[in-house]
């Protein structure tokens, strides 16, 4: 049951990075404009991630602190204010766009416009974090998240030229178009590796109290949660580039990426979609509002937990009402959900290395992990992604004014 | 013991190993002739301010006071309440009744159900 629970958290950290309504407008955008050329750069997010979601658990599951309290413990409230601050204002931004990934989703079956759904979605999130238990959620938006197969289903029904998606794997220069090309390759990074993932992840293997027999299923978890959430994200980029690209369609609306599964799955395209963008973007609203008071409620040594009463852990409870609250607020100015997710996508990228730069630090410090330090190829792909994502963290801004969309 | 690596910014446990917050700051007492000691541990926003600038510390203490739920910006727990020294740093205070929680029990209070 204990490993149920484990790869449960893995697929629900997954949904949160792969599958919600960042991935599935980076990843359809990519495959409309730039058919499976794109590819490259969904694999090299997933690698850097399963290796880095990988380092959380062990962290987590060894030391039994979390990763926002050892950043502070080892670096000092100096150096951890400015990650947490910067995660805080995009995790905001971030629950917005979530909340007006369901507002929309449930807009495709009823009718009714955006804005009057924003407020009923961020209840009904609300209700699911205050009144249950982490493993409920889990489970839950996990099982739920399976309808995200027909993205698979719909891939093979399209019958994708393998080879030119094999082509996608390997790294290109775009022909045409190259401030977008490169705007979109960041953007599908940071909507793939956020560092509520990470936040989520560890205070997740706490709470479900993991020790050091729970590393190999951590690795099975950390492979299969990742690789289900890489997959799934794979296929709308294949669906998208089969659907979109040959009629020329650039997506600038969520209702265009409504009619992706459309030509395969016909009249259950659309009700499927919403669905398993609806339960997607729930599960990742959950996700981002508890990854922030777990955040703060760890560098500021509050006490904290999901599974405790909200009266036992207020300061953590009032966190992730606030995140929702934000969110619904900055749904209901009427912002374009689809201009919110692009901008966030990019300034996910921007805060990502100082993330990623503490890894270094605290995998191989035996305070913490003990034996179980980073060896040689954890380390490279960690100054790998350092230098990976100070490179798209620079270059985002220029792009996003250049190519953003 | 190393003062910064060992005890500043760790973990804050009371009586009853209820996290209580974090070590914010660290007061040393200059003796003459002998070598400083610890005196006190500090907790509160406007110590952590104080560490990243002046100007936030200034502010921190202003919205404290209008917010005016705590009622000291900085508690200090002396040395000799300190009971244990590891990976967190237990003293033998009630969390919930010090400055410590004290926006804890102020939204428990204001909080509905149980």
């Amino acid at each position: 049951m204990k490993n149920i629970g484990q790869i449960a958290l893995g697929i629900l950290t997954a949904i949160g990075g792969f599958l919600e309504v960042g991935t599935m407008a980076t990843s359809a955008q990519a495959g409309a404009s730039f058919r499976f050329s794109l590819i490259w750069a969904l694999l090299l997010g997933a690698v850097c991630l399963i290796f880095l979601i990988e380092m959380t658990g062990r962290h987590a599951a060894v030391s039994k602190h979390s990763l926002s309290g050892a950043v502070r413990e080892r670096f000092g409230f100096p150096f951890s204010v400015v990650p947490r601050t910067a995660d805080i204002i995009v995790n905001m931004l971030l629950v917005g766009a979530e909340i007006g990934g369901v507002a929309f989703a449930i807009k495709l079956l009823t009718g009714y416009p955006i804005m009057v759904w924003a407020i009923p979605a961020a209840i009904v999130m609300w209700l699911l974090i205050w009144l249950s238990t982490l493993n409920i959620i889990e489970y839950s938006t996990a099982g739920l998240g399976m309808f995200a197969i027909a993205f698979i289903v719909a891939a093979v029904k399209s019958h994708p030229p393998l080879h030119d998606v094999a082509r996608g794997f390997v790294p290109s220069l775009p022909r045409d178009d190259a401030a977008h090309y490169w705007f979109l390759a960041i953007s599908i990074i940071g909507a793939n590796v956020s560092p509520y993932m990470f936040h989520f992840y560890s205070s997740g293997a706490i709470e479900e109290k993991w020790d050091e027999k729970s590393l190999t299923m951590n690795r099975v978890t950390s492979l299969i949660g990742m690789g289900f959430g890489a997959a799934i994200a794979l296929t709308v980029i294949i669906c998208s580039a089969m659907v979109f690209h040959p009629l020329h369609i650039q997506i600038d609306k969520y209702e265009q990426i409504a009619f992706v599964l459309v030509p395969t799955l016909g009249k259950w395209g659309i009700p499927l979609f919403a669905i398993i963008l609806g339960i997607c973007c729930l599960g990742a609203a959950c996700e981002i509002s508890l990854a922030t008071a777990y955040e703060l409620a760890q560098a500021l040594g509050w006490n904290w937990g999901e599974d405790k009463k909200p009266k036992q852990e207020a300061r953590f409870a009032l966190t992730y009402t606030i995140m929702l609250i934000v969110g619904t607020i900055l749904m209901l100015t009427g912002i374009d959900p689809l201009k919110l997710t692009m901008l966030t996508m990019a300034l996910t990228a921007v805060v990502l290395p100082l993330t990623v730069i503490p890894f270094i630090v605290l995998m191989n410090d035996e305070h913490y992990v003990g034996k179980h330090t980073n060896g040689p190829i954890g380390n490279t792909v960690v100054v790998f992604t350092i230098v990976l994502t100070s490179i798209v963290a620079i270059v985002t801004i220029p792009l996003e004014i250049m190519g953003g969309s | 013991m190393k003062l910064v690596n060992d005890l500043l910014d760790k973990q804050l446990l009371d009586r009853k190993k209820v996290k209580a917050g974090r070590v914010d700051g660290i007061i040393l007492e200059l003796r003459d002739d002998q070598p400083p000691r610890v005196a006190a541990i500090e907790s509160g926003f406007a110590v952590v301010a104080a560490r990243v600038s002046e100007r936030w510390a200034r502010l921190a203490v202003a919205i404290g006071k209008r917010l005016g739920v705590r009622k000291t910006p900085r508690y200090r727990i002396p040395w000799e309440k300190v009971t244990d020294v590891g990976f967190d740093i237990e003293v033998d205070v009630d969390g919930i009744n010090s400055p410590l929680m004290v926006w804890e029990k102020w939204l428990r209070q204001h909080i509905p159900g149980k």
